[in-house]
């Protein structure tokens, strides 16, 4: 059962700052997406996390250890970074009995980990031919080769289709319930929704926020109604008097009204008696506040 | 630190650039050993059963270490070029014990190249001295240092080679250093300078080879400074990986 701790995480390449004093933590049992637009530092602060870039300041550790202070680390954290690292004239098992050897893990795992990805029957041709949903299955082979507790993925879904997007959320969900600490970077955020509970927003090296996803959903959804009514005149002056802003007015009677929620503007509409045709509270996806959030 | 030696064995064997060094350099030094033997006793080439032919002959291996030093260059910049190097360093984060893994299996990969082309050239030429019938002029011993200084040559010129590699980083650029560096810079400086000529990487490498010179310096001398460049290169490269960010 690890944490992984990002205390007041900086990295600067030149002039550019890629994370700006980063801190957050990611707890085990729990899947935790990373989300973030391109270039916002998720790749550099996970490449941090597992030693292959110095910060300028603060730490990125396994609850105070750096990755390198770790006892084995591929038995303890299995990684996916990126899709292509592999010799494109090498075997993806030659690929993995290269890191197998190194790790002092046992042959078998090798076989194991294709059969658990679906690559046994490609495991003896070049990687250089694989599709990249094959790459990123051989990348998530090497990550689990290990049997690790703790799981570091950038962007793992990319390439996958959805049997293996599927695949891919059901092993993530269970190797969490049975206390695995997960990060999963994505731009796929409608996945992320899918796989994490937790999730960690940040723009241009920042934190945003990090929360259950419900919670950041809930909270960026700002009670956004759809009404529909043959009275929109008078609903509208109601709602309007009440404190709501209403947008998406059109001849059909719809109104989509925010800063109110559903049961607020019922009780007004009988109060008011106006007649309701559709009260429908709008679920804002993952994606959309998300959008809202780094705009 | 034994694991990371023979994941990198295992990384040298199973890429086909490594067999086609192999089977390349083999296929020179059996082409030049046929040239060599085809032209004897031609106008200018003195006849098979002249020592100095025969000697020729026998060391045309000796081209080895200087294809190794290409391969230690491309054994550690592949890594970098096809990211494969993060996969090594997530498995082993110490970068110096990986470095010196690599040392250890390109010093082996370069001696085995050098093995078979002086095989190749030994045994060439002494079948062609039995089928021409020609007797054997040159004193075993004299075979068996030039062979030893070839393969260690080859050993030592892979991690020179390595060591450039880790310093420059990128393919082309550090293949290209290190042709540069053997072919063109070493010549002008040893002309330039003709006291250090003996002391550049590609002459020591001929002399540990065989290569006849005016000075009998000791091969344990030659070997040493040999030894020397590799370990400036692989001190460099060293330094230059434990810093560098791997993005």
């Amino acid at each position: 059962m690890t944490e992984l701790h990002i205390d007041h995480l900086t990295k600067r390449f030149g002039q550019t700052l890629a994370v700006d004093d980063l801190s957050f933590t990611v707890r085990p049992g729990v899947v935790t997406g990373f989300l973030g637009p391109n270039g916002a530092g998720k790749s550099t602060t996970m490449r941090a996390l597992l030693g292959l870039i110095t910060p300028t300041s603060g730490t990125a550790t396994f609850e105070g250890r750096h990755y390198r202070e770790l006892d084995e680390p591929a038995r303890q954290v299995g990684s996916l970074l990126e899709a292509d690292a592999f010799h494109p004239g090498r075997s993806g098992r030659a690929h993995l009995r290269i890191l197998a050897t190194s790790a002092r893990l046992p042959r078998h795992r090798v076989d194991e980990v294709l059969e658990l990805v679906g690559l046994s029957d490609a495991a003896d041709r070049s990687a250089g031919g694989y599709s990249l949903g094959m790459r990123q299955r051989l990348g998530l082979a090497a990550a689990l080769l290990g049997e690790p507790q703790v799981l570091i993925l950038d962007e793992p879904a990319n390439g996958l289709d959805p049997q293996g997007v599927r695949w891919l959320r059901d092993l993530l969900r269970h190797r969490a319930q049975h206390g695995a600490t997960v990060l999963v970077s994505s731009h796929l955020l409608a996945e992320v929704a899918l796989i994490a509970e937790q999730v960690v927003v940040i723009h241009e090296g920042r934190l945003l926020t990090h929360d259950r996803v419900d919670a950041i959903t809930n909270a960026a959804e700002g009670a956004t109604v759809l009404v529909r009514t043959p009275q929109g005149t008078e609903l509208l002056a109601a709602l309007t008097a009440a404190g709501a802003q209403i947008s998406g007015n059109d001849d059909n009677g719809r109104l989509l009204v925010h800063a109110l929620d559903a049961p607020a503007i019922g009780r007004i509409a009988r109060l008011e008696n106006i007649e309701l045709h559709e009260l429908t509270p709008q679920a804002t996806s993952l994606e959309d506040a998300f959008l809202k959030m780094t705009s | 630190m034994l694991a990371q030696i023979r994941s990198e064995m295992q990384k040298i064997t199973s890429v086909r650039t490594t067999w086609v060094f192999l089977v390349a350099t083999a296929g020179f030094v059996a082409l030049m050993v046929g040239v060599q033997a085809a032209t004897a006793g031609s106008e200018f080439v003195p006849p098979l059963d002249d020592p100095g032919t025969q000697l020729a002959l026998l060391q045309t291996g000796s081209i080895a270490p200087l294809i190794a030093i290409v391969f230690g260059c491309l054994a550690v910049t592949t890594e970098l070029r096809h990211h494969t190097i993060v996969a090594t360093l997530l498995v082993e984060p110490d970068r110096v014990r990986v470095l010196g893994a690599k040392v250890v299996a390109t010093a082996v990969a370069g001696a085995v190249l050098a093995t078979v082309a002086v095989g190749l050239a030994v045994g060439g030429t002494l079948a062609i001295l039995a089928l021409t019938s020609t007797p054997v002029l040159v004193a075993n011993v004299e075979v068996a240092a030039s062979a030893a200084g070839t393969v260690g040559g080859a050993a030592l010129g892979a991690v020179f080679g390595l060591g450039v590699g880790g310093i420059v980083r990128n393919q082309a650029l550090a293949v290209g250093t290190v042709l540069v560096l053997l072919l063109a810079i070493e010549p002008l400086i040893g002309t330039l300078v003709p006291e250090t000529a003996t002391w550049m990487p590609a002459s020591l490498i001929a002399l540990l080879g065989g290569a006849e010179s005016p000075d009998q310096y000791a091969w344990w001398l030659l070997a040493a400074a040999l030894a020397g460049y590799a370990a400036v290169a692989t001190v460099g490269a060293a330094l230059t990986l434990r810093r560098a960010d791997i993005t």
